[in-house]
């Protein structure tokens, strides 16, 4: 990661490639990765002297949010406190039963015990996710929020500064989500649904690409009428948080968000790679076979589908 | 083509009901026989099956498509109940909303799936008896008015979740064979149950419809 390195200023561009191929470090404790995604999602300008006052007045920013639709920029770690304060708020209970229920397996979110963070870090999403849906009350709160926020929300916990201020690491997911969230929108809006951008039209441009780079892959599962709405939905809807390992998530997410071509076009490319990492298997399968292993993505090198997905030519015709 | 599938009693059976009612939960005490308070969210209907021993000693396989709950989730859900041979409409005896949204799903499968699809109501949660909202009786009348089996059903306690799905199998097992019995044409060999070559028939006229997607 020396596009990091200590020149005042980074360079996006090198930086960029870096990630996309596999290249952030997970032996830092994700401090890098945590720098590289705010620099990918512009959360920090390429000027190292302006990170801390962008940061310093982001921060400020979204602790006046709290007080706005949290009525407290503190969180309490009473555990339920912050629904029962919120009880007949139909946004705050769904939201609230959503994020009670992330990555039940992961230590991050459920440490419970004396002194436990998982509480307080379960606070700080709902607050979040909260803040999110009455700012933009377009989309408000689509189940799945919850998994990017989290994502992110961890990655930037991890990062150096994360205690420097109170709701630091929870301001810096929120921008960030916000921009990567930006860009999926029209995923989650159920009226685009029919149209050219919503999530249908998607899961028909994958089903093309993938007549493209894996035709006989491709031709069987369209044989047996199982098409990419049956499993490539979540991938796409949730950006594979629901689908691989943490780590291996947080994988695919360097290469998304570091993608210089479009995310959405990157997203499409690793789901592509997805199935033709196990064509071979899937061609010999029954419909059962291959549904069961679409939908429990078997053990996996991640590096193996981010290089498949890199590898893929551009600009087939359809 | 799907070799296996084609030799089976096959059914497709979709789970319905409002989000966090306690559809995953159901499917997975029934087929795994396991619980988890902290059952992550559906978004994409998922699938899984079971093959069942029937009590009149024959077996049967249920593909079970278990659905997203939140509304933002059900553009796609038609393929899931199209060609669905029976329903399990799921509520939460906690949240009469629940119970309502079972009522309008049952009046978009009429519309979608037509009246062949078997319809079966589950009420969930039968262990949270001192926060009971809808009482048994009003699903009963419910479920009776529709032409559906009634179960009280607790994926947590484990309460009449295997009993459920056994008598949803039971009842599309024999449908299929009575259709079987009384749509009988002459020439055709069978093993002397009537219901294996209703199955061939079934398979057929599903083929340019939803050809494997069971």
């Amino acid at each position: 990661m020396e596009a990091l390195g200590r020149d005042d200023e980074v360079d996006a561009g090198r930086l960029k490639l870096l990630a996309s191929d596999g290249g952030v470090p997970d032996d830092d404790g994700g401090r890098a990765r945590a720098m590289v995604w705010k620099v990918c999602l512009e959360y920090l300008p390429k000027e190292r002297a302006r990170w801390e006052a962008t940061e310093r007045a982001r921060r400020e920013e979204y602790g006046r949010f709290l007080e706005e639709f949290c009525a407290s920029t503190t969180t309490t770690t009473t555990s339920g406190a912050w629904i029962d304060a919120r009880r007949g708020d139909e946004l705050a209970e769904q939201i609230d039963r959503d994020v009670a229920r992330v990555h039940p397996d992961m230590h991050f979110f459920n440490d419970e015990g004396e002194d436990g963070e998982g509480g307080r870090r379960k606070d700080e999403m709902r607050n979040a996710l909260y803040v999110f849906a009455k700012l933009n009350p377009g989309v408000g709160y689509v189940q799945g929020m919850h998994e990017m926020y989290g994502c992110i929300y961890y990655v930037l916990a991890n990062s150096a500064d994360a205690h420097a201020a109170p709701n630091a690491a929870a301001a810096d997911a929120f921008y960030c989500f916000t921009e990567i969230f930006g860009e999926f929108r029209d995923v989650f809006v159920m009226e685009l649904d029919a149209t050219d951008q919503g999530v249908r039209a998607l899961l028909d441009e994958l089903s093309d690409m993938l007549a493209v780079h894996g035709p006989e892959v491709h031709g069987h599962l369209e044989d047996l009428n199982l098409t990419t709405s049956m499993y490539a939905f979540r991938w796409i809807t949730l950006l594979f948080t629901q689908d691989f390992e943490f780590a291996d998530v947080l994988r695919l997410w360097d290469v998304m968000l570091a993608s210089p071509r479009s995310r959405k076009e990157c997203l499409l490319r690793l789901c592509v790679a997805c199935v033709l990492n196990i064509g071979s298997e899937l061609i010999d399968g029954d419909f059962a076979t291959c549904m069961k292993m679409l939908q429990n993505y078997p053990p996996v090198d991640i590096r193996r589908i981010t290089r498949l997905a890199a590898a893929l030519p551009y600009g087939i015709a359809r | 083509m799907t070799g296996a599938q084609s030799a089976s009693n096959a059914f497709k059976v979709v789970l319905l009901g409002e989000g966090r009612v306690g559809k995953t939960s159901l499917l997975l005490r029934y087929v795994e026989n396991t619980f988890s308070e902290t059952q992550t969210p559906t978004v994409q209907a998922t699938y899984l099956s079971k093959r069942v021993a029937l009590e009149n000693d024959g077996a049967a396989t249920l593909n079970v498509w278990d659905t997203a709950g939140q509304e933002r989730f059900h553009a796609l859900g038609p393929i899931y109940y199209r060609d669905a041979d029976a329903a399990v409409l799921v509520y939460d005896i906690t949240d009469s909303d629940s119970f309502d949204r079972v009522k309008s799903w049952v009046k978009e499968l009429r519309q979608i799936a037509g009246s062949e699809i078997s319809l079966a109501v589950c009420a969930n949660k039968s262990d949270l008896e001192r926060a009971r909202k809808v009482s048994q009786s009003d699903g009963e009348t419910y479920a009776k008015s529709i032409g559906a089996a009634f179960f009280s059903t607790s994926a947590k306690a484990d309460k009449g979740v295997a009993q459920a799905f056994m008598s949803v199998a039971t009842a599309l097992d024999a449908k299929r064979g009575k259709s079987a019995a009384g749509g009988g044409g002459a020439g055709t060999k069978t093993s002397g149950v009537g219901r294996s070559r209703s199955l061939k028939i079934a398979e057929e006229e599903m083929k340019p419809r939803g050809g494997d997607c069971c």
